[in-house]
């Protein structure tokens, strides 16, 4: 395209769509008054950009924005559901089945969880499955409040033991 | 039946796994602590290192002054005895011998002159603690307390 050495075709580009300062798009205002060939780039140029922004707004206008959310969020549904599905099918596809596993789960972590705290209090501290020794005799208690277990035995006395 | 078997593997394989997880900790060492008391008929005086047992032991006994001889603590491993000098040239031996229900079982001597004056077996809560009691000792009795941990 032939036009005049004062300014590039890049500048002129940039003063059509308006991304140079001020002052340059105002003394390029003024050369475009005397200068023929810018002045037919420059509408050259407009005629493009609002071609193309035409076209653009056409387009935008006959999407449909509520069809499209809609798309969009049952796309994420169908990721979000084969996901769950591929959960399922490993369960033999019944739900019924994944909730039974899942309750089973949660009620043996329980069971686990309780068998590794210290023991409940509403049985004896400890449980005394043998006595033996020279006791000349064993009593067993449990405290009422804590179930705390204590065994009580009576030393034979022996020859010469003098302090207890 | 194919659902059925599956969910049943699946079952299978979180029990195993989680009482091989119990298992391995049962394996494992057992915190002991042995607190030698002296009960007495003595001025009121309770030692403030037995605040958490003189509830207990004022339940059942009648004694007025309890003081803390000595306290010592041990890790366990299982069938391996820890030994606790006691007043009267008495020996306290404790020997954890596994776990049974979740109780820790322990094996208990009193010895005196090398003797074996008493003996017990015990299934212990994990985390709780027994007492016994019974020789004399200056114008009292001694108290044992025992306590372990499974770790």
């Amino acid at each position: 395209m032939k036009h005049c050495d004062n300014y590039t075709l890049e500048t002129l580009s940039c003063f059509t769509d308006k991304e140079l300062p001020p002052e340059i798009c105002e003394e390029i205002s003024s050369h475009l008054v005397h200068c023929r060939e810018c002045r037919k780039i420059i509408d050259d140029y407009t005629r493009i950009s609002e071609g193309f922004r035409r076209k653009i707004q056409t387009s935008a206008d006959s999407m449909d924005s509520g069809l499209l959310a809609t798309g969009v969020s049952q796309r994420i549904k169908q990721l979000k559901t084969s996901r769950f599905k591929r959960w399922l099918e490993f369960f033999g596809g019944s739900k019924i089945v994944l909730q039974v596993a899942s309750i089973a789960v949660i009620i043996l972590s329980t069971v686990v969880y309780y068998q590794m705290q210290p023991g409940p209090i509403d049985e004896p501290s400890a449980i005394v499955t043998l006595v033996d020794g020279n006791a000349s005799s064993v009593m067993i208690f449990e405290t009422q409040e804590k179930h705390h277990t204590i065994i009580w035995y009576t030393e034979t006395k022996v020859a010469g033991d003098n302090h207890g | 039946m194919d659902k059925v078997l599956k969910f049943v593997v699946v079952l299978s394989v979180l029990c195993f796994s989680m009482i091989s997880q119990t298992d391995a900790m049962a394996a494992g060492t057992v915190v002991s602590r042995v607190r030698v008391i002296h009960a007495s008929s003595g001025p009121f005086q309770v030692d403030p290192r037995l605040r958490d047992l003189e509830p207990e032991l004022r339940s059942v006994f009648r004694y007025t002054s309890y003081r803390l001889l000595n306290e010592q603590a041990m890790n366990l491993g299982q069938n391996q005895t820890g030994r606790v000098s006691i007043p009267g040239g008495r020996v306290l031996e404790l020997t954890p011998a596994g776990v049974v229900n979740g109780r820790i079982k322990y094996r208990i001597s009193i010895l005196k002159n090398r003797s074996r004056v008493f003996g017990t077996e015990i299934l212990l809560l994990n985390g709780s603690s027994l007492t016994i009691g019974g020789p004399a000792f200056q114008n009292g009795f001694l108290l044992f307390n025992i306590s372990g941990l499974l770790e």
